[in-house]
């Protein structure tokens, strides 16, 4: 072994200042690291692996009037992709259109838009509302699907036979749940519930690894449940009645505002809105000419026809302008200067008294009662019974309709004329410029069954409702209450097809056909407006049918097999 | 031919516990470290009981490595050497096994001849450099002896196992140094590879080359032997984007280039240090306790049982381990250079440096690797991370070291 002469003192101190060095170079690193930067990186880490989960909070439950459940909730599965997991290569893209319906095109195009750095460890969604089996099915070929990742989320689930679709209103994921239309949008605040938060301990692979215990995690408060005053069997019948047609059926309790069914055709199926609306099913409902989306009962505007000859009657009754015994002799037309006004019926009705004129729907002699009004008083009485104005049911995008008055008139005929006593002729009998939505006339309808007040129309149980008061001559409502009962039970009634036999039922009625133009070939629209007065009970009737023809025809059968049904199941 | 490698007539050992206590106090943190991220599911599965058994092992080797006599070893220096050289060799004909050619395979036993082969590399240099000392001067046999000591790690680089290989090339210096060669020239070895990075930035290769220049003018040497240098210096840095775009292969370059930023692609190359830096960062002073640490037990922590182990321990015992692990450190090796100077005989007080800047070097490139220093390459840290054939090599390493303290002064 070589014992040659060495300067190691020497070296030894070198070598070790450098060792040492490097060693100090390591501490100040982790130093800087651990002591100086802890609470950045203490971050970072926290948020490597704590995910916030928010736990959708359920929305209320709607009840109807007998207090059965008619929305509820449910949990769905819906399918995402974590693109970081997925491999092209090995998924098995037949496996999963087999068993969940979901193309190879449509995932890739997911993928291939979600995997830039961050995106990809989120998961994307690919298919929502898939059952348990096909979950079941799809986690048995977990190890084929890698990188498919269920979550669940909540839709409504509607438990009724009815369809209701305008009433209740959809939903849309908008982060939350929202309601788009109906009570569901109305009562959105009082439905949706608070939304808790949970932290979830999530690994490297995105792959939960279980509740996080802290202080942050809060537990979801459902929402308040909704007490519906609309009674789902009388509203299922109403729906089954109007099958095809295109129009509106409310029935109400006077009394108390309740309303009881509240329909409008062509509707839609709520519960395919549950999940993620087919654009097949979008479209459909979209492009229909009928508007399947309008809620016809508060947002389509139509003249009221004869009905409004009620509202003639009460004003000009209160201002003793006319006594019931005063005849009319109406002979089919009604010459007024170089015009001629015809009654519906070409032959006339002979001597007509106000009871007749209502009974039987007489134009010409509203046409005189309008004469001893002017526009004025017309339509400022009119606007008292709610007409031109919303009724404030709670339900948004309630229209105004439209009562004319003098301004209205000069405006709409200025340069064309001008406007004469001849216009105000057709708003006696409900045409002309006067449009009236459905739950107006429901409105009209209460009010004279009330004698003289209506509480605004709602659909929650537990409302604080205005009280709209008329302040007539008690006699006004007698008289036009008899003629409507007239109406309906006598022969010559317009109204007669709404009668029905059962004791203790009164039914009452009015009979409206809306002129939509003057010589042309397109049907009239009709209405039946009325109410059934059953041992103590009140329900008052809507029905409009959209060129339905005579309203004393389709509608008031409609009526009747609806009062009947009232009186034999005794809602 | 093993004649005499042992001498069991002095059956007495002594333990320098100066050396061993850091040693101990290593394996205890690997095996509480251990106890955290292994799982326990069975014996062959859970890595804390299967270190407790390299432990044993590595315990009974340290003993038997006292009966050595370091006398025999000096003499077969240069066969092992050769030996570990084909050895290494062989490998070029063994299976692949993870993308790697490391291992010799008989039947069930994998033998990693670059492993044991640190201690002969440490051996064979150390005989090397001072059976021929070449002083202060370059001369041709010199740069053969430097070629040849850089042939295993070259062979080892192709393996390819560039951690080893690195470890291999850290060696060269402190066991020229030791072996009276002039740190100037040492010095001197460095620059080409120092030109090569500074290449890449105009800005600084100008200074660098101006300062390579004033260090050569300054130097008590020919000038033949200046122009020589200079001409090395440039030449590597001219040929520094062939290496870059040639001979690097893509894996090379990813990590470099996530090295200088690790968040150009903190998913892909970057990785790895990212999720290591916020592991150590977030343990703070004492570390969120065994067991806690989120990013290990979440698995954001890559290989946490052997290469990035201290992360694992920065994050769950915090700071305050770290500064054990590194005064420990400092503690070992100050006192093994103390004694190596002590000793006069140069072979065997080069091999004490040797098998003590082993043992450093693992230490300091591993911990500056997980740390965001240097660029991350696998590399297990001695007595701390997981790994029978490691523990054994530093078990020999340290054996040595007792056994040269005990003989030789």
């Amino acid at each position: 072994m070589s014992l040659r002469p060495n300067n190691h003192r020497y070296r030894k101190n070198i070598i070790l200042l450098l060792y040492i060095s490097l060693i100090l170079v390591i501490f100040f690193r982790y130093f800087k690291l651990q002591i100086l930067d802890f609470s950045k990186y203490q971050e970072k880490a926290g948020n490597n692996s704590l995910r916030r989960i928010e736990l959708e909070a359920p929305r209320g439950i709607i009840y109807d009037l007998n207090h059965k459940p008619i929305v509820d909730n449910k949990f769905i599965y819906d399918l995402n992709i974590i693109p970081k997991d997925f491999n092209s290569n090995t998924f098995n893209y037949d496996l999963i259109d087999k068993i969940a319906n979901i193309k190879r095109h449509v995932i890739d195009s997911i993928v291939s838009l979600n995997s830039t750095s961050i995106k990809k460890f989120k998961p994307v969604l690919i298919g929502r509302n898939i059952n348990i089996e096909t979950k079941s099915k799809l986690e048995e070929n977990k190890l084929d699907l890698k990188g498919l990742y269920f979550s669940n989320s909540q839709i409504r689930t509607y438990m009724m036979e009815c369809n209701l679709s305008h009433v209740l209103g959809y939903l849309r994921k908008k982060e939350d749940l929202i309601g788009f239309s109906g009570v569901e949008k109305y009562y959105q605040n009082k439905l949706e519930g608070i939304n808790g938060i949970e932290y979830h301990k999530v690994d490297r692979f995105s792959i939960d690894q279980g509740i996080f215990d802290c202080d942050g995690n809060i537990l979801p408060i459902q929402g308040d449940d909704l007490h519906l005053t609309i009674d789902s069997d009388l509203q299922s019948y109403s729906e089954s009645l109007m099958d095809n047609k295109v129009g509106s059926v409310i029935v109400m309790d006077p009394e108390s505002g309740d309303v009881l069914t509240m329909l409008s055709k062509p509707d839609y199926d709520l519960s395919s809105f549950a999940g993620e609306i087919p654009i097949n099913v979008w479209n459909e409902i979209n492009n229909n000419n009928n508007k399947p989306f309008n809620n016809r009962a508060i947002q389509n505007y139509y003249p009221p026809g004869s009905i409004f000859k009620l509202v003639l009657s009460a004003i000009v009754l209160d201002k003793n302008l006319i006594s019931i015994n005063r005849t009319i002799n109406c002979n089919g037309v009604y010459e007024f200067y170089d015009t001629k006004f015809r009654c519906w019926k070409e032959d006339g009705h002979g001597k007509t008294n106000l009871n007749k004129a209502i009974q039987q729907s007489c134009n010409i002699y509203f046409y005189n009662l309008i004469q001893m009004i002017d526009i004025d008083i017309w339509s400022s009485e009119v606007k008292k019974f709610g007409f031109g104005d919303i009724t404030n049911i709670d339900l948004n995008e309630e229209k105004k309709g439209l009562v004319p008055d003098r301004s209205f008139m000069n405006n709409l005929y200025k340069g064309k004329g001008g406007w004469s006593t001849g216009h105000l002729l057709n708003l006696s009998i409900g045409q002309g410029e006067v449009m009236v939505t459905p739950i107006q006339i429901a409105n009209l309808i209460n009010i004279i069954q009330n004698e003289g007040y209506a509480i605004s129309p709602h659909l929650n149980k537990n409302n604080n409702s205005k009280k709209n008061v008329i302040k007539y001559d008690k006699k006004v409502w007698k008289i036009i209450k008899q003629s409507m009962y007239d109406a309906v039970n006598k022969d010559k009634g317009t109204a007669y097809k709404a009668k029905i036999n059962k004791k203790g039922a009164k039914v009452y009625g009015k009979t409206g056909t809306a002129q939509i133009c003057s010589n042309c070939d397109i049907l009239p629209h009709a209405w039946f407006a009325g109410f059934l007065e059953l041992n103590q009970k009140k329900y008052s009737i809507v029905i409009i049918i959209e060129n339905g023809g005579k309203g004393s025809n389709i509608p008031s059968i409609m009526a009747r097999k609806i009062f009947q049904y009232i009186a034999d199941t005794n809602v | 031919m093993f004649k005499g490698l042992f001498d069991f007539k002095n059956y007495f050992i002594t333990i320098r516990w100066v050396v061993l206590a850091p040693i101990i106090i290593y394996g205890i943190i690997g095996i509480m470290a251990l106890s955290s991220t292994s799982n326990f599911t069975s014996f062959f599965s859970s890595t804390f009981y299967k270190q407790l058994l390299w432990v044993s092992i590595g315990s009974f080797v340290f003993l038997l490595i006292q009966f050595v006599r370091i006398q025999f070893i000096y003499d077969y220096a240069y066969v092992f050497y050769l030996l570990i050289l084909a050895l290494l060799l062989i490998t070029f004909n063994s299976p692949v096994i993870e993308g790697a050619q490391r291992w010799i395979v008989f039947g069930k036993i994998y033998f990693q001849p670059s492993e044991l082969g640190k201690i002969v590399y440490i051996i064979g240099l150390s005989r090397l450099f001072n059976d021929y000392r070449v002083k202060d001067k370059f001369s041709i046999f010199f740069i053969f002896l430097l070629l040849l000591s850089i042939i295993p790690p070259l062979i080892i680089f192709k393996q390819p196992d560039l951690g080893t290989a690195i470890i291999y090339l850290s060696l060269i210096l402190p066991i020229l140094y030791w072996s009276n060669f002039d740190i100037k020239l040492i010095l001197l070895m460095i620059f080409p590879f120092v030109s090569m990075v500074a290449s890449s930035n105009i800005v600084f290769y100008y200074i660098w080359m101006i300062f390579v220049l004033g260090y050569l003018f300054i130097l008590n040497k020919t000038i033949i032997f200046k122009i020589f240098h200079f001409t090395i210096n440039l030449f590597t840095s001219i040929a520094s984007p062939y290496i870059w775009t040639n001979i690097l292969e893509d894996h090379h370059r990813n990590r470099i280039t996530s090295f200088i930023d690790p968040f150009s692609d903190p998913t892909g190359n970057g990785y790895q240090v990212i999720q290591s830096m916020i592991s150590i960062g977030s343990g703070g002073f004492w570390g969120k306790g065994l067991g806690e640490g989120t990013q290990t037990h979440l698995k954001f922590l890559p290989v946490r049982d052997t290469d990035f182990i201290v992360s694992v321990i920065s994050e769950e015992m915090g700071f305050f381990t770290i500064s054990i692990i590194l005064l420990c450190l400092t503690w070992f090796v100050y006192w093994v250079v103390d004694y190596s100077q002590r000793i006069e005989n140069n072979f065997i007080s080069t091999l004490l440096i040797g098998l003590c800047s082993l043992i450093f070097m693992h230490v300091i490139i591993n911990m500056g690797m997980i740390s965001g220093l240097l660029p991350v390459t696998g590399l297990p840290v001695p007595f701390i991370s997981y790994g029978g054939s490691f523990f054994l090599t530093c078990s020999i390493g340290v054996g040595l070291i007792n056994n040269i303290i005990n003989n030789h002064i």
